[in-house]
């Protein structure tokens, strides 16, 4: 239970509090509505590169870290398909740094043209690092643009090249700032040691001056539905053979979400899941197997990640898999394995209110999401779940029509490049 | 309500972290004799029972047994296969994570208050009659062998793999990094001998969350199987004392070269740690660091570098380590050791120390930040013979980090004669 009082600025920022006494800290949090789905298809990973920018200076700061390092706090930020979330930790008697820190940025930037040459520079080391020099980091890279033909999560967070990074102008930046970063499109959450009347006024100084902005147009391409399966092979200089299997299925905030995530969880959460025990277990298919719901505000997918054990081959891996599936599309889900599963979501939820900083991002999240009271119901939404429901969710989405499949060879050293049709990379054997 | 202006152009003053405020655990000893440590705190009604065995790889002259069987200590019981156990763990939303070190083995169990008395026999019952199944075996060297064959296409992975080593020699609990061979040769038997060697006795058990006395009772009444033993480790330390030396690995299809810089330091017991700490830290040890100002944000080799001294037991080390644009490899070493030689030549300056003791106090505030934290900070100094009284000390020892202190220690420490050097890509 996260006790909350909820406050709306006139500019139309939105305030989160949530007091905790028991912490010398204090954890703030601003989230702002946009990521990769808001980007141009030419200018792909340019929310990503933004999130690096904002660290470049703002009118009255030239760097954000230092003052607060100095004042013993600690910041990071992490970007998806649909929201920038930055965060931050201070200690509670430092607490106007941070309001001073986050305000100025939300009024405006001011980084120098070197800011964006090095970040440029950072987030292309970034992409090769993460995506591109590490075995298997391009899969996802691979998947989206055939899982997603329309939407724009057919390209990754990172972007789904190089050179849109590197092609990145100090123009599209402003514009991008324009049209994202004001106090309509973002949510401001603080938990900790604060008193909500203190965050009230150091909200009205710091973040009250800040002119409003337009709330930005969403009317992102709906993915049509897909009727036939698609598979992409590709083969890498890598170890082993992984599968990677998706379906289309529900958003984020669609009333089947949650048996979407227990039907993932029922498969393979925890040691004694069925895929676990099935397949890497007894039949010793897989090394390894993960099956998750990627939680886009979209339509998102119902993923399935699989490392073979070598010498199975790929097609006796995936027939493997869809027997597993097949289980669940065709028999209710048995009541003490749906308990199980319910019970699994509780103790996640109430592990993830221990830290002050899960609980401003949680705030923040579900006001972004519609409204954070929501975030005190979570539970209540899981143990509504049926088993009726999830056989109905299993069979809607679980169709081999609604699937796109990467299968991931390794590339042996008698130079058999196999039929790789042309990734972005060309991987060197 | 009179409404402020804010002036943006200052910022606003920052005022001096308040007192450490350190909780000391409750003691209270299980019947077999081993301590339990209650931290106590959070609103949650969850709690996390950490159980400590000496099980590490120091305990095992081979170095091959001690990873193996803390990963099987959950999998299987004359009585119970691997997924009868699971099954009674998560069905009650509790997980249980098993790991090792060097030092110790832990099991770490996070469970709802109210599941307690399910989950915790569950888990004394296993640990105490782990069998190893010879399938639940099969599965951790197939799953070992793949993950390390993945980990081996990593520059990173290889580039510490091959410093640790070269530190510490292949032989030491430190340095020892299993070999395909080693995992195949893994026997059922050795491994059954060294669990009931090493864990049938608890070293510690550490309860930390929103629990009460009944709780308290109810896992020391589950616990009183175990027997005790001292957390002093009776194995030889580390006698390896080598030469720097410069490793090169040359990848061709690499995209990025890893580069990782260490040598041997000390533990937390020894009068520089502390200062050492610091020295680090405004070396590569935090973001606004001078090797991440440099390499990251002034020339962008780099998506991120960083510096860290690691206390070990009876030893330590201390490492720099990044990944770099394979272009700007010998342009990124040259600035490295330009910025450790400039700690050697200037004298840090005020303002850059103060910002740095005021970000360490903040850090150290963040470790005691609710009652799982706690419990690690608690954990990291227990397992070294060491108590809370560290931390009271590491505050004060920031403020003793004087500009001249450091500048020698710089020059006694960080030259760049005495590196190892490490490049993989």
């Amino acid at each position: 239970m996260i006790n909350f009082e909820r406050f709306t600025l006139p500019n139309g920022l939105v305030v989160l509090v949530n007091e905790d006494p028991g912490t010398p800290l204090v954890a703030m949090n601003v989230l702002y509505k946009v990521g990769a789905r808001d980007e141009h298809e030419d200018k792909t990973g340019f929310a990503h590169l933004f999130e690096h920018l904002m660290f470049g200076g703002s009118a009255n700061i030239p760097n954000y870290d230092e003052p607060l390092e100095k004042a013993g706090g600690e910041n990071n930020a992490f970007t998806n398909n649909d929201i920038t979330n930055y965060y931050l930790t201070i200690p509670a008697q430092n607490i106007e740094t941070a309001f001073w820190l986050e305000s100025d940025r939300m009024a405006g930037l001011a980084f120098s043209d070197h800011s964006l040459e090095v970040q440029r520079r950072v987030v292309v080391e970034e992409f090769k690092q993460n995506y591109l020099n590490y075995p298997y980091g391009d899969a996802w890279l691979l998947l989206k643009p055939l899982a997603y033909k329309v939407h724009p999560y057919r390209w990754n967070t990172i972007g789904k090249e190089v050179s849109h990074i590197e092609n990145a102008t100090m123009h599209d930046v402003r514009d991008f700032f324009g049209r994202f970063y004001h106090p309509l499109n973002a949510v401001l959450s603080v938990s900790g040691n604060v008193k909500t009347s203190q965050v009230r006024n150091l909200c009205e100084k710091w973040f009250g001056p800040i002119a409003t902005g337009r709330a930005p147009a969403r009317d992102y391409p709906a993915e049509p539905g897909q009727h036939e399966k698609r598979t992409r092979v590709v083969h890498r200089p890598v170890p082993g053979a992984r599968l990677y299997k998706v379906y289309h299925c529900c958003a984020r905030t669609d009333p089947e979400f949650h048996a979407t995530d227990l039907l993932a969880d029922i498969l393979s959460k925890g040691h004694a899941s069925r895929l676990h025990n099935s397949l890497v277990r007894n039949r010793q298919v897989f090394t390894e197997i993960h099956a998750y719901h990627s939680g886009d505000l979209d339509k998102g997918l119902l993923v399935f990640e699989g490392r073979l054990v070598d010498g199975v081959s790929m097609e006796d891996a995936e027939a493997a898999l869809m027997q597993e599936t097949a289980k669940l599309t065709h028999n209710a889900v048995p009541d003490a394995e749906l308990t199980k599963a319910k019970q699994m979501a509780e103790a996640m939820e109430i592990c993830s209110e221990i830290k002050n900083a899960h609980r401003a991002l949680n705030l923040s999240f579900y006001e972004m999401l519609g409204d954070a009271s929501q975030v005190n119901h979570v539970t209540e939404r899981y143990n509504e779940v049926t088993g009726a429901q999830i056989l109905e969710v299993a069979g809607q989405v679980l169709a081999e029509d609604n699937s796109s499949v990467l299968y991931y060879h390794p590339q042996h050293a008698n130079g058999n490049t196999g039929q790789d049709q042309g990734a972005a990379r060309k991987a060197s054997a | 309500m009179q409404m402020e202006t804010p002036d943006r152009t200052r910022e606003p003053r920052v005022r001096p972290a308040p007192e450490l405020r350190i909780q000391e655990p409750l003691v209270e000893s299980l019947s077999g004799g081993a301590p339990l440590y209650v931290i106590p705190g959070g609103q949650q009604e969850v709690c996390r029972v950490e159980l400590l065995f000496r099980a590490g790889t120091r305990e095992d002259p081979n170095r091959l047994l001690a990873p193996a069987v803390s990963a099987l200590l959950l999998n299987g019981t004359a009585q119970r296969t691997a997924e009868q156990i699971a099954e009674r763990i998560e069905f009650f939303g509790a997980s249980a994570d098993c790991d090792s070190s060097a030092e110790y083995a832990a099991v770490s169990v996070v469970c709802l208050n109210k599941f307690l008395g399910e989950v915790v026999p569950v888990i004394a019952e296993a640990i105490l009659g782990a069998s190893i199944p010879e399938r639940e075996l099969e599965l951790y060297i197939t799953q070992s062998m793949q993950r390390q064959r993945v980990q081996n296409k990593k520059v990173g992975y290889v580039s510490r793999k091959l410093l640790h080593r070269a530190l510490f020699g292949n032989d030491s609990p430190y340095g020892h990094y299993q070999s395909e061979e080693e995992y195949a040769a893994l026997d059922r038997r050795m491994l059954a001998g060294f669990h009931k060697g090493n864990c049938r006795n608890l070293a510690g058990i550490i309860v930390s969350g929103k629990v009460a006395d009944s709780e308290i009772e109810l896992i020391s009444r589950h616990l009183d199987g175990f027997g005790s033993v001292s957390t002093e480790s009776v194995a030889a330390g580390n006698g390896h004392r080598p030469q720097p030396e410069k490793i090169r690995r040359e990848w061709p299809d690499a995209m990025q070269t890893s580069l990782r810089l260490g040598l041997p330091l000390f533990d937390r017991r020894h009068p520089d740690f502390i200062p050492m700490k610091v020295l680090n830290c405004i070396l590569g040890g935090y973001f606004g660091s001078r090797l991440m100002s440099n390499i990251r944000e002034d020339k962008g080799y780099s998506y991120g570098i960083g510096s860290a001294v690691v206390p070990l037991s009876g030893t330590g080390f201390m490492y720099i380590s990044t990944e770099v644009n394979k272009q700007s490899r010998e342009d990124a070493l040259n600035e490295i050791y330009a910025e450790i030689q400039e700690l050697t030549d200037t004298r840090v300056g005020h303002e850059e120390l103060d910002l740095v003791r005021n970000y360490m106090a903040g850090m150290l505030q963040r470790g005691f930040d609710g009652p799982f934290a706690a419990a690690s900070a608690f954990r990291n100094v227990m397992l070294s013979g060491m108590d809370l009284s560290y931390y009271r000390d590491f505050m004060r020892g920031l403020m003793d980090a004087t500009p001249g202190k450091l500048q020698e220690l710089a020059g006694q420490y960080l030259q760049k004669e005495s590196f190892w050097e490490v490049s993989v890509g």
